[in-house]
């Protein structure tokens, strides 16, 4: 028996992996719903964007999405096995697919207010008062 | 026959099972983890952006990210150890696979101090939805990085046992490690980032 890959793949892989990882964290920080937001004559943001907030949440799965397929494909072997067990992998995403969509109506329904459940409420004032940036 | 299992020439059938044995039990895996992620993301539309916003300033991004690049390299390490032992370098496996569960161990105490910050600021599962979110997909995963570390260590220390023919626990261990690498690559974003 042999591996199907070899070191010069996974070591590819592993650079992929980084550059990555140091992309995406990159990119959390640049704001585009502010950047994409609707400004005041001084420039500050008056109503931040929420499409600009999609862009942040697009990236940063589209990377995400890229380095788990060099890691199921490559470290995982998967593009070396018989085709149909990718079918695996796809039928559980399409099933996980499936409970997001399926709640979706639930969230909608609420038309972008907060959840009112009293087990949220006060815990916005308990943190969001106490300032920010400890860890 | 698949490309990886006709490298293999004889012994395949059984090695070839065990691997599709493990990719189904990966399966389940994933709906578990889906389950919970796909809570998160449609609780998470639900909840109050200054929620979110103060949230994620009890979250550190660094250390995330120091642990991302942790159970990158560990990955990296364990597929090292399976090519080793591929061609029957048992002591290069051993190393690669200690080296990994060193890495995983790297992860939890990280993760652990993580943890202690939170709860000495007196933030747990019940403090909002969101840290309930955080702390059950988080630890959950951390779980999954334990059983993985006595999983690995298991098999160093019976690497003996193991040779070029005869493998299949070692890789399908490799398998699990790699899908909890990928569970993370995806909790990191979305949990810590956006």
């Amino acid at each position: 028996m042999s591996d199907p890959a070899n070191l010069g793949i996974y070591r590819n892989v592993l650079v992929l992996l980084l550059v990555a990882t140091a992309l995406t964290v990159l990119v959390s920080y640049v704001d585009f719903a502010d950047a994409m937001g609707e400004k005041g004559p001084d420039g500050a943001v008056i109503e931040r964007s929420t499409a600009g907030k999609a862009v942040n949440i697009v990236i940063g799965l589209i990377i995400a999405c890229v380095k788990a397929t060099a890691v199921i494909l490559f470290f995982m072997h998967l593009k070396y096995e018989q085709r149909w067990w990718a079918g695996i992998v796809l039928f559980c995403l399409f099933l996980f697919a499936v409970i997001v969509f399926a709640n979706m109506p639930d969230t909608g329904m609420n038309q972008g207010k907060p959840l009112e459940t009293g087990f949220t409420t006060p815990a916005v004032q308990s943190i969001g008062g106490g300032g920010s940036g400890h860890h | 026959m698949s490309a990886h299992a006709e490298a293999h020439g004889g012994h395949t059938e059984a090695f070839e099972r065990a691997r599709l044995g493990m990719w189904l039990f990966l399966g389940s895996e994933i709906m578990m983890f889906g389950a919970f992620i796909g809570s998160y993301i449609v609780l998470r539309m639900s909840m109050p952006e200054e929620l979110v916003a103060a949230a994620k300033d009890q979250l550190s991004v660094p250390i995330a990210a120091f642990n991302t690049l942790v159970l990158i390299l560990s990955s990296y390490t364990v597929v090292r150890g399976v090519n080793a032992i591929s061609k029957g370098n048992k002591g290069h496996c051993e190393d690669m696979l200690v080296l990994t569960a060193a890495l995983g161990s790297l992860f939890l105490v990280v993760k652990g101090f993580e943890y202690g910050a939170k709860f000495a600021h007196g933030i747990g599962p019940a403090t909002n939805i969101f840290y309930n979110c955080y702390f059950l997909m988080t630890g959950f995963h951390g779980f999954h990085v334990l059983v993985g570390i006595v999983v690995l260590l298991w098999l160093a220390f019976y690497v003996k046992k193991f040779d070029q023919h005869n493998y299949a626990k070692i890789e399908n261990a490799a398998l699990y490690w790699h899908l909890v690498d990928v569970i993370w690559i995806f909790l990191f974003p979305i949990v810590y980032l956006l």
